[in-house]
């Protein structure tokens, strides 16, 4: 809690319209093209350099429309009205200089590796590239994430990637950082990272405005705070305490704040303590949870429904989790922990057979859980995934939630269902126009209409405010009492203590914990080690045992690293690597094009070899993985000369021989070849640029080299990261329809699949596009090639036109030499 | 019609891409072996369209100049990079089908977007495709009935999977309310 508690000069004038402010909105109302009501209504607001500006409302009460208005991201990137008057500070005009970290750290980057996602932002306000090295340390210090910055950062936990996008923010100098709830998608110990985060920028005397539901920790940090209503009007500004004090009934009775939170007491010191509860004294309120402990006891000595036994989870060489054991007993709650990334939603997979085990095995009521036939087993269990529409097979929530297209007639106990889950109205809405939260519950209330003995949520209550979360935990636990088996994840410790009567937690690739929460509760090093303490202890101590270098005094290593790894130019490990890669791209297409013109035996085996050969002798590849990747091919062209045996027309008088209806001549062997050959000649040349190219340098220097737009070329870059994601997408998707069985096929329609698949594609390009024009890729930085500055050092040099020049004349050299020759 | 690309249009057209093109990597291994070179090459024809799908849906999602190359070419990029079998040859497809379907754009004067407008376009993204395959995949060394067959179904392939499944798909993502702030969604609603 020290770090929070040392950074509070709170002034007493705090809640006074600051006198000089850096941005003020006056009468401002936002509303979206076809809305029928504004998202935002006459606000009045100011905030003034160095403040801190808590944000507080309702779920969708126009929180976020508000904070990219601030950003100036409306109407701009997104299509709104606006009317009222934004007045910004005049250095807070440029671009760049209001930064925006967003809720979803996937959709924020537009870039693979940490140094090259900070000099985005950098290169579009056209810094110096001589400068970008030390502003990128600089950024990452002042953040508090001391990475190497030459790693991909796909592989960093949520805490690190919102980190990374605040370094962003920070290396372009902006003026004025909005956070749009950052810590939405993360386990209690990442967002503490990203707690004590803000209370250190606000200790630099930086701006802040942040929106957050899991507040009471910022508190101490929060200036003022801004109270909003579902109307998208302001009703209360103030300092903390008087705000929280004046509006706290009301808070619970809109549903933002559950009934049986604690307020916080008045007063900073107060304060400071009540955000973090000692564990010790949650273990004793646990205790003293009569339900809880009732609940858990009949149901210990019950059959297990679902035993798991040395369960392993690879992928690869990489394990996920190993050894992993327990058994669910007949009506039991439980609940898998574990920080983000743990596997969590893998296991539950498991428990449903969704998920192959590396070893070990699972059982349900006393089989192996893939000896049951599918459409048993998933009458047997229910599965809830994580992304509501993966289970969306219909196009209207009436149809979804019937199971069967109703179309205007909705049963009854359709509309109760609707009802219960806050729903009504919906019936002929489609499921993807709804919103996230409304999404997820009626994924979990398709989910309840049918009887199952065992229930498997991901994340049930997920983006959820305090009343629906409260009305799918109610509606779970009447489950339960009924005497059903039911298993979730989540990362709500308040939920765990209060509804499960087992928790497992996953961590450190295994079973940590294995028992009741009340037990986990009295172990603060379990709950330290899975990411389930939200105190700063635990990320200190996180920090210290992390594997990369954290911590400012270890950023001078990091930065040797850096300038090894790439701000001097690499020193390259190959010829062929150290090629320009926009020049190498092109020099492979043209000697594709060329080698089209291969017509003989000769010129066809000559196109072929060259590439190989040059992947032997400038790609330096080991002559035996060459063979392996090549060997793919050949066996997809040995269909292909088939093909040209069978099919090809024959001269008169030449030897052909009719099976079937195949006629088979040495003319069509002779034609097949030549197409084989020289098609793997053309894999050749992907081969050599696929493994010697950096695919960042690749774009950036068709970009910064050969004047392609930064639009076509930093857009292409930013979709490529989204393409693994799309497999897992796809896998995920495909599991749904298998748990959806006879109903899926029945209503088998090449839009079931399409529409979750390109609808994600749809919104998450919307995000990154926001994103990428927030950090100022807008103007010449986005349409002009020399609008901007490069980090990446991609030139063309004498190596390169040699290269180039040789390729082509050796490609010539074989066609037209082996047309001649016949 | 605002015709200016905005960033949200480049990116959505290269997702797009990103997902047609995993498609297109294993429609390419599955297709050949179970069309192309056991009942009749012509026969391969009917899978055709599939490879220019990503220009007909990006062209009917974001209706601007442009984007149906931008996304046959973008969409053959990732085919490649993910491992085609056909290599960098994916790239010249890209074109020729993009580039076909964007002809067809261009004599409509990106005016029409009807389903009417899609087939004719998805059907000459398979004329491009005809092209590249009568030569560089040297399909004019069949005889002519492989050829003619070749080419009619090609053209009828695109003209469903490049032209109408673009449709079907784009008009279900407008029902659903996920367009809105694409070029599709902004149009009066017309029939379901």
């Amino acid at each position: 809690m020290t770090p929070v508690q040392t950074t509070m000069p709170r002034s007493e004038q705090a809640a006074a319209v600051p006198a000089r402010p850096l941005l003020a909105l006056h009468g401002v109302s936002i509303q979206y093209p076809d809305a029928g009501a504004p998202s935002v209504s006459d606000v009045n607001l100011a905030i003034a350099p160095g403040e801190c500006v808590l944000l507080l409302g309702p779920s969708g009460c126009g929180k976020s429309t508000l904070g990219l208005a601030c950003a100036g991201l409306i109407p701009s990137s997104v299509e709104a009205e606006v009317s009222g008057q934004i007045w910004r500070a005049g250095d807070l005009q440029a671009p760049g200089r209001v930064a925006i970290v967003f809720q979803d750290p996937e959709t924020q980057f537009c870039m693979l590796r940490v140094d090259d996602e900070i000099a985005f932002g950098l290169e579009n306000r056209c810094v110096p590239r001589e400068d970008m090295p030390d502003r990128i340390l600089a950024s990452l210090a002042e953040a508090g994430l001391a990475v190497n910055p030459a790693v991909a950062h796909s592989t960093f936990s949520g805490g690190m990637k919102q980190k990374l996008a605040i370094a962003a923010a920070l290396a372009t100098d902006a003026q004025l950082l909005i956070l749009d709830e950052p810590t939405a998608n993360l386990d209690p110990a990442s967002t503490r990272q990203v707690f004590d985060t803000i209370a250190r920028l606000k200790a630099q005397g930086k701006t802040l405005l942040v929106i957050e539901h899991k507040f009471a920790a910022l508190l101490p940090v929060a200036d003022r705070v801004v109270m909003m209503d579902h109307t998208g009007r302001i009703r209360r500004v103030g300092t903390p305490e008087a705000v929280l004090e004046e509006a706290w009934p009301w808070m619970v009775a809109e549903g933002i704040l559950p009934a049986w939170q604690v307020r916080p007491s008045a007063g900073p010191t107060a304060l400071g303590t009540d955000s973090v509860p000692d564990v010790t004294a949650r273990a004793a309120v646990a205790a003293e949870e009569v339900r809880t402990a009732d609940r858990s006891q009949p149901v210990a000595d019950a059959a297990p429904l679902v035993t798991v036994t040395g369960a392993t989870l690879a992928y690869g060489t990489d394990t996920v989790w190993r050894d992993v054991s327990f058994a669910l007993p007949r009506g039991s709650f439980t609940a898998i922990v574990g920080p983000n990334g743990a596997g969590k939603s893998s296991l539950l997979q498991a428990l449903a057979g969704l998920q192959p085990l590396a070893a070990g095995q699972v059982e349900l009521a006393g089989r192996p859980v893939g000896a049951w036939k599918p459409a048993d087993r998933f009458r047997k269990l229910a599965y809830c995934f994580q992304n509501p529409e993966y289970q969306f097979v219909f196009e209207r929530v009436g149809d979804e939630l019937a199971n069967r297209v109703v179309a205007d007639d909705v049963p009854a106990e359709v509309l109760a269902l609707l009802a219960e889950f806050g729903l009504d109205g919906t019936a002929q809405q489609s499921p993807y126009g709804l919103s996230q939260g409304q999404k997820r519950r009626l994924s979990v209330a398709s989910m309840l209409r049918v009887d199952h003995d065992l229930y498997l949520l991901d994340e049930p209550t997920f983006g959820q405010d305090a009343r629906t979360q409260e009305a799918i935990m109610d509606h779970l636990l009447r489950l339960q009492q009924a005497g059903k088996t039911l298993v979730m994840t989540t990362h709500d410790m308040e939920l765990v203590r209060r509804y499960a009567t087992h928790v497992a937690v996953l961590a450190e690739g295994r079973l940590l914990f294995w028992g009741h929460p009340s037990d986990l509760l009295k172990q603060p090093e379990v709950l330290r080690r899975a990411h389930l303490l939200d105190d700063a202890a635990a990320v200190i101590h996180e920090a210290s045992a992390s594997a990369t270098p954290e911590g400012r005094a270890s950023v001078g290593s990091a930065s040797k690293e850096l300038e090894s790894a790439s701000a001097v130019p690499r020193q390259r490990s190959t010829p062929a690597a150290a090629l320009n890669p926009g020049l190498h791209l092109m020099t492979s297409v043209a000697a594709a094009v060329i080698a089209m013109f291969a017509h003989t035996l000769a010129s066809a085996v000559a196109v072929c070899c060259l590439p190989l050969l040059l992947a032997l002798a400038v790609g330096w590849i080991h002559p035996w993985r060459l063979a392996k990747r090549i060997s793919a091919f050949v066996a997809f062209y040995v269909l292909y000369v088939w093909s040209f045996v069978a099919f090809s027309a024959v001269p008169p008088g030449a030897a052909h021989l009719r099976v079937l209806w195949w006629n088979l001549s040495w003319v069509g062997l002779h034609n097949g070849l030549v197409l084989a050959f020289r098609m793997l000649g053309v894999v050749g040349w992907g081969i050599l640029l696929v493994s010697t190219a950096d695919l960042t340098e690749l774009l950036v220097s068709l970009c910064k080299n050969f004047h392609l737009s930064p639009m076509l070329s930093y857009g292409v870059l930013a979709g490529t990261r989204f393409a693994p994601m799309f497999r897992s997408e796809w896998r995920k998707l495909h599991q749904a329809r298998v748990i959806r069985g006879r109903e899926a096929r029945t209503a088998l329609r090449s839009v079931t699949y399409a529409l979750p698949l390109f609808s994600q594609a749809v919104r998450m390009s919307e995000r990154v596009a926001t994103a990428m024009e927030a950090r100022g890729f807008v103007g010449p930085a986005a349409r002009r090639p020399d609008g901007r500055s490069y980090y990446r050092r991609v030139r063309v040099g004498a190596w390169d036109v040699c290269y180039t020049a040789l390729a082509v004349l050796l490609s010539l050299v074989a066609v037209i030499w082996g047309n001649q020759v016949g | 019609m605002r015709r200016a690309w905005k960033l949200r249009d480049v990116v959505l057209a290269v997702m797009i891409s990103v997902v047609c093109g995993a498609i297109y990597m294993g429609w390419d291994w599955l297709t050949q072996p179970l069309f192309g070179s056991t009942v009749s090459p012509a026969i391969g024809g009917i899978v055709n369209g599939v490879w220019w799908l990503a220009s007909g849906l990006a062209a009917y999602i974001i209706r601007k100049p442009g984007v149906a190359l931008l996304a046959g070419f973008a969409s053959a990029f990732f085919e490649w990079v993910l491992g085609s079998p056909y290599g960098p040859s994916v790239l010249m497809s890209g074109l020729v089908q993009g580039g076909g379907f964007e002809v067809a754009l261009v004599i409509l004067l990106w005016r029409r977007w009807g389903a009417a407008a899609m087939l004719f376009g998805g059907a000459v993204g398979g004329i491009g495709n005809s092209i590249q395959w009568l030569t560089q995949y040297q399909g004019y060394t069949y005889t002519f009935p492989v050829i003619l067959g070749y080419i009619v179904l090609t053209l009828l392939s695109g003209a469903f999977f490049a032209g109408l499944l673009p449709v079907w798909v784009g008009n279900a993502l407008r029902r659903a309310g996920v367009v809105r702030n694409f070029e599709l969604g902004r149009q009066v609603p017309g029939v379901r």
